[in-house]
């Protein structure tokens, strides 16, 4: 896998570890041995994995809400010891403040930075905008779809206008036809917003759809990225592409390496 | 009388395995409900309820006044609610009633404050702060734990037969509750959306101002509901024990004189002050849970 060095690059990664005390245990679980990966100007890098292999605390590293044994982590070249303000993150539970309406839950980020009320909520209706749900900005909550609580964890997260979008498998919870809906939005947005972005997924046609790479991480536990597969389409993406021949053929490739390399990494332990 | 689980009239339907007939034979004992069946409804309605309720309490109201005109035991002993009502027209109209109410108003009103405040804080610091807990943790075991009230005659030597006494048995009996819920809220509040508050830039005290109260409005209301009870019984305790003013020295004072009328306005005032304190805590609670469905 090529690494650069980390000028100029919206995310970096290098020799990554991280492991959990587990009460009652005297030795740490080692959920991620070391990954090693870079995310480039106006990329989106897809990482796939089985369930548990440490996507989620890859996410939780980045974000700098997990702390990290062993590496280093670069956003916009400064390294993460806490949150940093130039990164959007998309969580797999919308996560969302049930007492706070739809149009405060996306402005939180501007509410916490002080930004005044008029600027705010100026930019959460554009937000909103983007994601199309206007008309439900003064809704609580509780009363919107599944699909439409991740449109506004979407929009809640490019609010602030980061660099960088982290995104941890936001449609995992969603019904297929929901989420491919959902899919096709992310990619019109994508064009619109010019981020760079990392996108965990455990669905191979989601990550071959929306990313320029898709990394493939072994199972866990101590978890190592084992491949890197370049995705070649044409942005913007229609979601037929799907069902294109070249499209299932990349999609069976990156299958057939997961499941290779996850035995012989079963092997090999 | 036994426990029917069909409306009685109707019979036991067979089992079936033809849906649709099935269906259509319950549309049709809805129709056929027996009398009973449809009391059994209505009595679980809100009107209902209201209707039932009010009903018993007046008919226990007129078995008590029955009893006392059959004059098996003295009036003066056993009152009677034509007896209350009379006593409690005199009072009220009398100038103690605003120096007794004034007196336990206040007390009230000071005793809960004060617990509200420092049940909320020492809430929170217990609730996000493992040293913090640790460190109250055997105060507030014991504390809990035992009758507080007892400590009562103690508070009236270190401060007196005056308001500060009461204040301090009141404080004491309802800030515990007030603790412990708000504790036990914050410790149960959901880490992620602690952890996304963070991400976007939270401090701790947003995080605890903005993210953990009110994620734990629920939690903290049933014990401001726990609280009130305690305070009332604070203060009643309290003011029996030594004052010259009070529903609490009312209570006292027409019990010395045998004067049970007059100690059921006392107990009936109380009871009312309770009910007013609970179904304001309703409305708060409403007010902050207003985004509930
Ligand atoms: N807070 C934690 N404490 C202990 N172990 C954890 C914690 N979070 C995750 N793990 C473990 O780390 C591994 C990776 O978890 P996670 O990153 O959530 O995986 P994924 O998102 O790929 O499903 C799992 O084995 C999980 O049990
Ligand atoms: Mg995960």
């Amino acid at each position: 896998m090529t690494v650069s060095t980390v000028e100029d690059l919206p995310v970096a990664v290098r020799r990554l570890g991280i492991k959990y005390h587990i009460k009652g245990q005297i030795e740490p679980f080692v959920a991620v041995k070391s990954v090693s990966f870079d995310v480039r100007k106006g990329e989106l890098v897809a990482v796939v994995g089985p369930s548990g292999c440490g996507k989620s605390s890859l996410v939780g590293a980045i974000s700098g809400l997990v702390p990290y044994a062993a590496g280093s982590i670069y956003v916009t070249r400064e390294r993460v010891k806490s949150p940093s303000p130039h990164l959007g993150v998309v969580f797999q539970r919308a996560l969302l403040l049930p007492w706070k309406s739809v149009l405060e839950n996306v402005a939180i980020s501007l509410t916490i930075a002080r930004v005044p009320k008029r600027e705010r909520e100026e930019r959460a209706m554009a937000m909103l905008k983007m994601v199309g749900l206007v008309d439900f900005a003064s809704r609580y909550p509780h009363e919107l779809s599944g699909g439409m609580q991740q449109r506004v964890n979407l929009a809640r997260a490019l609010v602030r206008d980061p660099d960088v979008l982290l995104l941890d498998e936001p449609f995992a919870s969603l019904d297929a036809q929901t989420r491919e809906e959902m899919q096709e939005e992310l990619m019109k947005i994508w064009m619109l917003a010019g981020k760079s972005g990392l996108f965990i997924t455990h669905q191979i046609d989601e990550a071959v759809y929306l990313a320029d790479r898709v990394l493939v991480m072994s199972a866990g536990p101590a978890s190592i990225l084992i491949d890197e597969v370049k995705i070649p389409f044409e942005r913007p993406r229609k979601l037929h592409l799907k069902r294109e021949p070249e499209f299932q053929e990349l999609v069976d490739r990156i299958w057939e390496k997961v499941r290779l390399k996850r035995d012989e990494v079963g092997d090999e332990a | 009388m036994s426990y029917i689980p069909f409306p009685s009239g109707a019979d036991v339907p067979a089992l079936s395995f033809d849906i649709e007939d099935d269906f259509y034979s319950m549309e049709e004992e809805n129709h056929t409900l027996s009398r009973r069946a449809r009391f059994g409804t209505w009595a679980q309605s809100r009107v209902g309820r209201r209707v039932i309720g009010t009903a018993s309490v007046l008919l226990v109201l007129a078995a008590w006044q029955i009893f006392a005109s059959l004059n098996i035991v003295q009036a003066s002993v056993s009152s009677s609610p034509w007896g209350v009502i009379t006593a409690g027209r005199a009072y009220y109209t009398s100038s103690h009633a605003l120096s007794d109410l004034s007196a336990s108003g206040l007390e009230i009103l000071y005793g809960f404050l004060v617990s509200l405040v420092v049940g909320i804080v020492l809430g929170v610091a217990i609730g996000t702060n493992k040293l913090m807990e640790a460190a109250f943790d055997p105060f507030i075991n014991l504390l809990y734990s035992m009758p507080r009230i007892a400590l009562a005659p103690l508070f009236v030597i270190w401060f007196g037969i005056g308001m500060e006494s009461k204040i301090a048995v009141i404080f004491l009996n309802a800030v515990f509750p007030i603790i412990l819920n708000t504790a036990a809220g914050l410790r149960s509040v959901d880490q992620e959306l602690v952890g996304m508050s963070r991400l976007f830039g939270a401090n701790r005290w947003f995080v605890v101002t903005k993210i953990m109260l009110p994620s734990s409005v629920p939690s903290i209301v049933a014990g401001i509901r726990l609280a009130i009870g305690n305070a009332l019984l604070g203060m009643v305790v309290a003011e029996l024990i030594a004052s010259t003013r009070g529903v609490g020295f009312l209570i006292e004072s027409a019990s010395n004189n045998f004067q049970t009328d007059l100690l059921f306005v006392g107990i009936f005032t109380i009871a009312i002050a309770a009910l007013i304190l609970m179904s304001a805590v309703r409305l708060i609670e409403r007010r902050l849970d207003r985004w509930r469905p």
